[in-house]
């Protein structure tokens, strides 16, 4: 009887010691997969969170160029649309951090409105109307071979820079047409610098007064070319001051020449 | 029994615990980067970008950004950071966060 207890008490005791065995294993291999899931998850997140700010920053970097690019020399204001969408062209840019890489591609697109939800960027994020706007196309991606991630994301994004480039080119061709045809029906009879500055600053009062609604400034510096015709070469240029730029304020200058002849021929002084 | 060899916690779960960690400090990073914004990021003097990040540090997590590679307050040796880089053209800021407990 005594010995029948021992055997079963010897068997109890075996199966109690590999359940336990089992359950170590099982514990063990639930906890290698957690820290294995966590890990992919960890990586995951990393790959989320950084793309956001590579998106960011490839974001910006376009508009600071961009600043730059417009705050440095004045533009002519006939090309100047054209010359800012070569720049933004140029201003492309690949980037790589710790196995995410990330490339942009950016071009000028007409003006909006259209949102945008890159809030990282704000206060340039999405594409108002009137602004420079520009479409932003990102591809990032990234593998973790080890733990079986990959990611990749393809976005487009609107981001943009306050300045009003069209409509300082538009007023400043306008000006240009306006103080020429003014000229054009202006009688002079002295053609010396100080005789026809009047003249001048009245045909530039209509064109200075819309620049000023715009919130622009106009100026009109003049050359007196010939007496003989009485003609001359004016330089209109308009500014947008005060422009809000991600590394800080700045301004744009658009300008152009204009040649004008005034309507009489000027009186020889006598000597 | 075999509830308490489960309960027993492993060098995994340890590891797993200090992953979600990583996890919470790279949101809080995310978070004021997303608050801040970038271009204020990029236009701060270096200085104002120290301030501001050091007013996230608290005793459980410690902040910190590295600007063209001189950090504002360096992470303690052997600690483990989290980070996440934001390159603009000519300013490189690396945004730290390290948690005070041991990983």
């Amino acid at each position: 009887m005594v010995r029948r207890a021992g055997i079963g008490a010897t068997l109890a005791s075996g199966m109690i010691f590999s359940i336990i065995l089992v359950s170590n294993f099982a514990v063990y291999y639930a906890s290698a997969g957690r820290a294995a899931s966590y890990t992919q998850a960890n990586i995951e997140d990393w790959f989320y969170d950084q793309g956001v700010v590579m998106e960011g920053a490839a974001a910006i970097n376009p508009l600071v160029g961009l600043q730059s690019f417009l705050g440095a020399n004045p533009l002519d204001c006939r090309s100047a649309s054209s010359n800012a969408a070569a720049v933004i062209q140029s201003l492309s840019e690949s980037d790589s951090v710790g196995g995410l890489d990330s490339r942009m591609v950016a071009r000028l697109v007409e003006s909006g409105p259209r949102s945008d939800n890159l809030s990282i960027v704000a206060p340039f994020g999405g594409a108002p109307n009137g602004a420079l706007d520009l479409a932003l196309t990102f591809q990032i991606g990234g593998e973790g071979p080890n733990y079986g991630v990959s990611y990749l994301k393809n976005e487009t994004h609107f981001v943009n820079l306050p300045v009003r480039l069209a409509e300082i080119a538009g007023d400043c061709l306008a000006a240009i047409s306006e103080i020429e045809a003014s000229i054009r029906s202006m009688p002079v009879t002295n053609c010396t610098e100080s005789a026809i500055a009047p003249l001048v600053e009245a045909a530039e009062q209509g064109p200075k007064l819309r620049a000023s609604t715009d919130g622009f400034s106009l100026g009109l510096p003049f050359w007196v070319l010939g007496t003989a015709g009485c003609t001359i070469l004016f330089e209109v240029t308009v500014l947008q001051q005060g422009i809000a730029g991600p590394v800080g304020p700045f301004s744009v200058a658009l300008r152009d020449w204009g040649i004008a002849t005034f309507e009489q021929p000027p009186v020889q002084a006598r000597a | 029994m075999t509830a308490l060899f489960a309960f027993a916690p492993t060098p995994q779960d340890y590891a797993a615990a200090a992953q979600v960690s990583e996890l919470h400090l790279r949101d809080e990073l995310l978070g004021y980067l997303q608050r801040q914004g970038a271009p204020w990021l990029l236009s701060t003097p270096s200085q104002g970008v120290c301030k501001s990040i050091s007013e996230l540090s608290n005793s459980s997590a410690s902040f910190d950004a590295n600007i063209n590679g001189i950090a504002c307050y360096p992470p303690p040796p052997g600690a483990a950071t989290v980070n996440l880089t934001i390159a603009f053209s000519d300013r490189r800021v690396v945004l730290e966060a390290w948690s005070a407990e041991p990983a």
